[in-house]
């Protein structure tokens, strides 16, 4: 399952992240910002207008993202 | 001389990623002693101030944009990264880095701080905004955080008076040496979870759970829209109605004191420069200063407060309609201040093409500097009445200009993005946490854009007002002329020269002398329309205010025609100028103006033929 | 007629400060044989410096940072 799969309100386990291209750098800030395996993240508010972007939280810390960047995170069931 | 000042100055740099109260931290420290250049954006500027220590010593410090990563994104990034790497033209390498760190947000901002170790030069750390980590319940065992880093560890709230005081004490220490550096393939995030197990405990916490509940309201498809039109809508009632009074008290000064210098001086070519010229023209600008700053504090508490992110990310599915990202919504917000910084906050924009297409719609907002033509304007012609129960109309209408500016400026983007390709806009877009906003630091914004605003009234409105007079005045009418002496100066003459391509829009000569000063600052053509009536005027109405002299002179048609001039036209030279700056082409410049300059007349020939087909044209 | 002296002065004054502002290069001739001046007549310190500069003025740059790069941004 990826994090643009998830639903509002929803809670998963990072597993990967996935590179679109070698040393995509959507994928590495992705990382940089904290999304890593083995972190809990959880979908916070979908936006208007057809639902996207997604507000995720990870840690403390809230991110907003669209969802083709979601779909680089892929998860795992919490457990 | 020099040098002996620098050996003793410390050079510092305050980094941290966005977010983390690194400008109050800033402000908190150096107090009014800083320097902006030129223009007071957020942090896209260079913002330097002075500070000394207990000891006597010393400090420049250097503000540096927000960065997540010394991997820039971005120009705003690429600047931190140079400025921290000793890599920056013209700057030189700072003896101690300060890393500034939300001690709510830890997780994160400790990657960041660990980025900003491996340079390997002497730093500190600040964990800021520690109360409302204790108020959260979170405890951080500062020494063996200090011990694990490897760095001097000290706590701040950079909100709260002396709040900065372990900061200062720490820069009063010898320069730490120094400190350890990672293999650099080391996991960052896994060094983050190790000092986060040992130095933190953390509970869960009823703070986060209100910030939650606040967000399912503010981040809600619904509710949220409507809690953003009503925030500015609101915006735009309080700039109409909370100024009035102050607005009537400063025309009241005003006008005392060009009775005062009318009564003192005698009749003659002094008089007429300093009543005519100076009061008239930068007095009817100064009238405006308690509206501007009303539109900035509403600005600067939508900043300060942490909404402007999620506003963004309410927007950014119309954004992305007009194939633009919701990070080109804050440049854009900031662009209702002014164009200027708005121009230069682009930098935090990664893809090229969209900030390019944001930079070229940035000026379709409506700047500050229009304000006092559109309230000159509407307090002439739009008679003051409610509607629909609660609204005044006048604020309406202002309303609606600034709908304009934003419809027209996704339009153009929409079109400027046609025939691209699609690709990815990364939005990725932190929604940091609601703050209230420190008083202190209000009023320093305040007060940096009040001191800005009355210096170019003292400099360019003041100057440009006297050579507007003297335009206006000499050559004096010859001897047996009928008309008013005006008509024979040479302002006179140019007006009339512009004439024959401003008449179709409905513009008289008054205005075309007006929109050559104009120019330089949109406000200046207020001044300038108050100095050619000045002068023109016959010696019983000459005391009379701008406002009814054109309501009685001017159809409603010219009226509307010249507001819908402004919603478009590029009358600004900074603007231009920023551009060119940063776009590194005058060829960028060239198409803003012209297409600018089109859309104006464009606008002003539809809305003045309308107003002649409903009988809104000269009696 | 001193009231047409200083209407002269003001306005020459305000044309002067707009030539400088739009044509930095030809108010800069003016700065320099006015320093000059001040030198050979032993002017007070701070007038001189201040006249030093206007002279070092230079308009344009982001900020402080005089190395603009074509692609947009200060490096």
């Amino acid at each position: 399952m990826r994090l643009n799969d998830l639903s509002r309100g929803a809670s998963a386990i990072i597993d990967h992240i996935e590179d679109r291209e070698p040393g995509d750098p959507v994928a590495l800030r992705l990382r940089e910002l904290g999304f890593v395996p083995g972190e809990p993240v959880r979908v916070v508010a979908v936006a208007p207008f057809g639902g996207d972007p997604l507000a995720v939280k990870i840690g403390f810390t809230r991110f907003a993202l669209r969802r083709a960047e979601a779909a680089r995170v892929l998860l795992r069931d919490a457990a | 001389m020099d040098a002996v000042v620098r050996e003793r100055t410390l050079r510092a740099a305050l980094v941290g990623n966005p977010n983390c109260g690194k400008t109050a931290l800033f402000n908190q420290l150096t107090g009014s002693r800083q320097k902006v250049a030129n223009y007071a954006g957020v942090t896209v500027e260079r913002k330097e101030g002075r500070l000394t220590t207990a000891s006597g010593l010393a400090v420049r410090l250097l503000d540096l944009p927000g960065a997540y990563s010394l991997n820039a994104t971005s120009p705003d990034e690429a600047v931190t990264r140079d400025v921290c790497a000793g890599r920056y033209r013209g700057e030189a390498a700072p003896d101690l880095l300060i890393c500034v760190l939300d001690a709510t947000n830890l997780r994160l901002h400790l990657r960041f701080a660990l980025d900003v170790r491996q340079l390997g030069r002497p730093m500190i750390v600040v964990i800021n905004m520690i109360d409302a980590a204790r108020q959260q319940g979170l405890e951080i065992d500062i020494a063996r955080l200090q011990a694990d880093l490897g760095v001097p560890v000290v706590t701040a709230i950079a909100v709260r008076r002396g709040g900065a005081s372990e900061v200062l004490a720490a820069l009063d220490h010898p320069l730490p040496p120094p400190p350890p550096v990672l293999p650099p393939d080391a996991d960052f995030h896994a060094v983050v979870r190790k000092l986060l197990q040992d130095a933190v405990s953390r509970p869960a916490t009823a703070s986060e759970a209100f910030e939650e509940r606040l967000d399912r309201w503010v981040l809600h498809p619904v509710w949220g829209m409507a809690i953003l039109i009503a925030l500015m809508f609101l915006m735009f009632q309080a700039v109409f109605s909370w100024a009035q009074p102050l607005m009537d008290g400063v025309q009241a000064l005003v006008d005392q004191f060009g009775e005062l210098v009318r009564g003192v001086l005698p009749d003659g070519v002094l008089q007429g420069l300093l009543v005519d010229g100076v009061i008239a023209g930068a007095g009817t600008v100064v009238v405006f200063l308690p509206q501007i700053l009303i539109l900035f504090l509403w600005i600067l508490t939508l900043e300060e407060s942490g909404y402007l992110p999620r506003a963004a990310f309410l927007l950014d599915r119309l954004m992305a309609s007009a194939g633009l990202s919701g990070r080109s919504f804050i440049p854009l917000l900031s662009s209702f201040a002014c164009a200027v910084p708005g121009i230069m906050a682009t930098r935090t924009i990664q893809n090229p093409r969209d900030r390019l297409v944001t930079i070229l719609i940035a000026p379709l907002m409506t700047c500050s500097a229009r304000l006092p033509i559109y309230t000159l304007l509407i307090a002439a012609f739009i008679p003051r009445k409610t509607v629909w129960g609660i609204f005044n109309l006048q604020g309406v209408v202002l309303f609606a200009l600034y709908i304009a500016g934003i419809v027209s400026a996704m339009a153009v983007a929409r079109i400027l993005k046609r025939g691209e390709r699609a690709s990815e806009h990364p939005l990725l877009l932190e929604l940091p946490a609601y703050r209230a906003p420190g008083l202190r630091d209000l009023a320093l914004g305040l007060w940096q854009r009040a001191s800005t605003f009355l210096s170019r009234v003292g400099t360019i409105i003041v100057t440009l007002s006297v050579l507007l007079w003297a335009l206006s005045s000499f050559p004096a009418a010859p001897a047996g002329a009928t008309g008013p002496a005006i008509d024979y100066s040479l302002a006179g003459h140019i007006g009339r020269w512009m004439l024959p391509i401003f008449a179709p829009i409905g513009f008289n000569w008054q205005i075309c002398v007006a929109l050559i000063p104009g120019l330089a600052a949109r406000e200046v053509a207020v001044s300038a329309l108050a100095t050619v009536y000045a002068v023109g005027a016959s010696e019983a109405d000459a005391a009379a205010q701008l406002t009814p002299l054109l309501s009685s002179q001017w159809s409603i048609g010219t009226a509307l025609s010249l507001l819908a001039w402004y919603v478009f036209a590029p009358q600004c030279f900074s603007t231009l100028a920023v551009i060119r700056r940063e776009t590194g082409t005058w060829k960028v410049v060239i198409i803003a103006a012209a297409y600018l300059f089109g859309l104006a007349y464009a606008a002003s020939f539809i809305t003045w033929r309308i107003a002649l087909a409903f009988g809104g044209g000269p009696s | 007629m001193i009231e047409t002296a200083i209407v002269v002065v003001v306005v020459a004054c305000c044309s002067f400060y707009w030539l400088g502002r739009l044509a930095p290069s030809a108010v800069r001739p003016v700065w320099q044989s006015l320093s000059r001046a001040l030198a050979s007549v032993g002017a007070p310190a701070p007038m001189q410096r201040a006249v030093a500069g206007r002279l070092g003025a230079r308009s344009g740059g982001c900020g402080a940072c005089k190395g603009c790069d074509k692609g947009g941004g200060c490096h």
